[in-house]
């Protein structure tokens, strides 16, 4: 499965909760820490699920806080041509 | 701000490994909102920017901004924007429209705003096929007085001005505002939509993009109301919130198109 990354801007989260029942991989969870607010920000865990970079989070949340990335699948490495071409 | 990650290859070239899925809006402004925790009206507000930039009109639309919570929203869009006084935000979207036509002119109520003081103005701007989009907040509380009885409050609510539930043998029922306007000939599209869940929210977004898409159009009133969430005043947590809307307001309005004109059903058939 694709591998994701969230960016959440921590200042502008208010901890309301709706990216963490919006996730389907749960793996955002609140911080232990306070933003300049007073709210407790989101961020992503490191988890046996992993992030895929679906954006569910992203579409529930209402403060539009949170930038998603999705890994892009790497092709495999073909064997050079130089080798069959020096036989 | 975060940028993508890079990996160099063999050949020596940086290549992304990465792509970007998500980002805010350009048409929302930096400008942190003052919403409540959980509030959807920041949903609604990502979501008509979104649409405002893919349909690439950010340079070209107004807003027009209620009384009620989303009073600052003219802080929170990078569009132009204007304020009405309470209740007549289609009325000002008129004159706004019709002295730029080539404008894309909304504006964006509260039940407070559009279905109590201002239920004339959007009534007749309906009535005159003004060719303006409406957001309609429906949350079924006043939001920003402190959580008193709105004319969309569901039966046996209970808010502050209604302690012992709505009764509607003394204040009436809830009034239905997307079935209203859409008996009306001047109005092309009327739906109701609801922001409980992603997939709602995902609808959502679409029935903004069509409804936008008629006013560029020229075909007349378009209309989207949202059910919407209000934790602070209902007394629940920004997610049971979320639950209630689904459980209680949306039996009461139940979701649906209730007028699309044929011109905009043709359009969807085609994509």
């Amino acid at each position: 499965m694709a591998k994701g990354r969230v960016v959440i801007d921590v200042e502008r989260c208010k901890g309301c909760e709706l990216c963490i029942q919006a996730c389907p991989q749960d793996v955002l969870t609140l911080s232990d820490e306070f933003n300049s607010k007073g709210y407790r920000p989101v961020f992503l865990m490191e988890h046996e699920n992993e992030c895929t970079g679906c954006a569910l989070c992203a579409v529930a949340c209402p403060d539009a806080c949170i930038t998603v990335y999705r890994e892009i699948p790497q092709k495999k490495a073909r064997p050079a041509p130089s080798a069959a071409a020096a036989d | 701000m975060a940028t993508l990650a890079f990996q160099q290859s063999e050949d020596k070239v940086l290549k992304p490994i990465e792509k970007l899925v998500y980002e805010r809006p350009h048409a929302l402004d930096e400008t942190h909102t003052h919403y409540c925790p959980g509030c959807t009206h920041g949903i609604a507000h990502r979501l008509v920017a979104e649409v405002l930039d893919e349909l690439g009109v950010q340079e070209k639309a107004i807003l027009v901004a209620p009384v009620g919570c989303s009073v600052l929203a003219y802080n929170y869009f990078d569009v132009d924007g204007a304020e009405a006084a309470h209740g007549r935000a289609p009325a000002m979207a008129t004159g706004l429209k019709r002295v730029n036509p080539d404008s894309v002119v909304f504006t964006y109520q509260g039940d407070g705003d559009l279905a109590s003081i201002g239920i004339a103005e959007v009534i007749h701007a309906a009535v005159r096929g003004e060719k303006i989009t409406v957001i309609f907040i429906n949350n079924a509380i006043y939001g920003m007085t402190g959580g008193q009885m709105a004319p969309t409050t569901i039966e046996g609510q209970v808010t502050t001005s209604s302690p012992l539930g709505r009764d509607v043998a003394a204040t009436g029922f809830p009034m239905h505002i997307a079935e209203l306007l859409s008996g009306l000939p001047g109005t092309v599209y009327s739906v109701r939509r609801s922001l409980h869940d992603t997939r709602h929210i995902i609808q959502a977004k679409k029935a903004i993009k069509i409804a936008f898409e008629a006013q560029l159009q020229g075909l007349g009133f378009s209309i989207v109301e949202l059910l919407s969430s209000c934790p602070t005043n209902w007394g629940m947590t920004p997610t049971d919130a979320l639950d209630w809307v689904r459980d209680s307001m949306v039996p009461q309005y139940p979701l649906g198109d209730y007028k699309v004109v044929d011109e905009l059903k043709r359009k969807r058939g085609r994509k």
